[in-house]
């Protein structure tokens, strides 16, 4: 199972930095939707194989709301809003892509928190890491809405990869919220887009002068 | 000398002269037969390379020696590269490391850049120019891709990419991304699609075909013949790639594996051709640094592992 665990952490966390440097949204969420529910059948199989009920039930409720409903949703959105790339990054996407590749090489290799993370679960940080990165570099609301869910990919991959680490009742509060949260996100995404007619960070902060 | 590496030799030699035309011209059919056209016959480039060896040499007045030699410093940079990366599925006749491969590219390379700045033309100096920008993000990509392969392998020879590797639980992934980072590399080098339109005849955006306009007759043929040698040795190179994880015994079976699969890259490159439309020249870094970022993330997942 650890080599499983291993051969997916490490194709999370290349899609995740794939993802750091997409700038068209549906590429992006086709990688999300793919790493997605490739989490979740590996919690479910976790969950069969070690006969964990709390696991599998978790693992098909990843699949399906945030592997399959999530992206769906969201990419009805971005038709719907009429946005299809990311018209500008803070920092430009092929330097991001390289900064985000080096900081999760730093982490690898100089393992920061040795007495609290096991090896087995730097990949999830290196996914979490990078999903911040996506929030915080993108000035499209769709595009800080998925990488909110990278990051939270991440934290369930961490989950998966530490056995017995979080109760079902937690587990799947945490993906109602996160699916609660998608969708909030997405009706307010339809609100600004509605108002001011784009979705654009940068240019929401002029409407408070 | 034994006779396995003679016969290594003699095949890697006959293949370098006739694989190129062969490789070239199957991929241009290809391609057109993709666009609803008949195209050439696949054996057009070596027509077209005897046509043009017969020819006159027409020199401008501006040029000076390095226009006139650079042809054969570049022939003997791919010949030698031909001669040290086993990309035939035999082992390499030379010897040698990942550093010396990369080093005899960029000296053909800034061979053939100097001639083109020496031609004193717009043209030639802007796709000189654009060349060794490119390599900016080529050359890091290649020797990261190929080190990420050598720790992957534990030996920085280019002929222990055909040994059967060494199983230490390396990482699955080293492989894909090194093979994706090189196909990247290869794209930029030989004047494929999405980096640059291999039948456009407008120079303003031509990259590689832009440093050869002055070229004519034998010269020209010669340059021909160096960028198909080059598309030989990358697919080579890639194939290598891909059949390592498949453990193969005899070096007949391997250097068929590797023959198919170079026909089947070619056909796939003739593909991307048709499919994909040429990047603008700004946006080329974004494709660029996927490449260096595969090839860092390659690096450091087999340096995790090995």
């Amino acid at each position: 199972m650890t080599s499983l665990d291993s051969l997916l952490g490490n194709l999370l966390l290349i899609t995740s930095l794939w993802m750091v440097g997409v700038t068209a949204i549906s590429t992006k969420l086709t990688l999300y939707s793919v790493q997605t529910i490739a989490v979740g059948a590996l919690a479910t199989l976790v969950g069969i194989a070690h006969n964990e009920p709390a696991l599998t039930i978790a693992g098909v409720g990843v699949l399906l709301l945030k592997g399959i409903a999530a992206p769906l949703y969201l990419s009805h959105l971005t038709q719907v809003v009429g946005c299809r790339k990311d018209l500008g990054t803070f920092i430009s996407s092929p330097l991001l892509l390289l900064l985000a590749s080096a900081a999760v090489g730093g982490l690898f290799l100089f393992h920061p928190f040795q007495q609290s993370v096991p090896p087995a679960a730097l990949p999830s940080i290196g996914v979490i890491l990078a999903g911040m990165i996506l929030m915080v570099s993108r000035r499209l609301a769709v595009s800080q809405i998925i990488g909110f869910l990278v990051l939270e990919n991440g934290m369930f991959f961490f989950t998966v990869t530490i056995p017995h680490s979080l109760p079902l009742l937690v587990e799947l509060g945490v993906l109602l919220d996160i699916m609660a949260g998608t969708m909030i996100a997405g009706v307010l995404v339809f609100q600004i887009s509605d108002s001011f007619e784009h979705i654009d960070i940068l240019r929401l902060g002029n409407h408070k002068r | 000398m034994s006779r396995i590496s003679l016969v290594g030799l003699a095949v890697t030699v006959l293949e370098s002269i006739i694989m190129p035309f062969l490789l070239v011209g199957i991929l241009r059919s290809c391609r057109s037969r993709l666009q609803k056209r008949r195209g050439p016959r696949v054996v057009q480039p070596l027509y077209d390379f005897l046509r043009l060896a017969r020819k006159q040499t027409v020199l401008s007045d501006e040029t000076g020696p390095i226009f006139k030699n650079a042809p054969v410093v570049s022939l003997t940079a791919y010949g030698l590269v031909a001669l040290v990366v086993p990309w035939a599925g035999l082992p390499a006749p030379i010897s040698a490391d990942l550093i010396l491969f990369v080093f005899l590219l960029a000296a053909a390379r800034m061979a053939t850049g100097l001639a083109a700045m020496d031609t004193s033309t717009a043209f030639g100096g802007m796709g000189a120019s654009r060349e060794s920008a490119l390599s900016i993000f080529v050359e890091p990509t290649l020797v990261l891709a190929l080190s990420a392969v050598a720790i992957y392998q534990g030996s920085p020879w280019l002929n222990a990419l055909i040994a059967t590797p060494v199983s230490t639980g390396g990482s699955a992934y080293v492989l894909p991304l090194a093979v994706a980072a090189i196909w990247i590399c290869a794209a930029a080098e030989t004047a494929r699609m999405p980096i640059e339109d291999p039948v456009t005849h407008l120079e303003l955006t031509m990259i590689h075909e832009a440093q050869l306009l002055e070229y004519s007759g034998p010269r020209l043929a010669l340059m021909e013949y160096q960028a198909g040698l080059k598309l030989t040795v990358y697919y080579g190179l890639i194939a290598q790639m891909l059949i390592n994880e498949i453990v193969i015994k005899t070096p007949i079976t391997r250097w068929a594996a590797t023959t198919t699969i170079m026909f089947c890259l070619v056909v796939l490159a003739a593909i991307i051709d048709t499919v994909l439309v040429r990047l603008h020249w700004r946006k080329l870094p974004d494709l660029l640094a996927f490449g260096l970022a595969f090839s860092l993330v390659a690096c450091l997942l087999a340096a995790l592992k090995g």
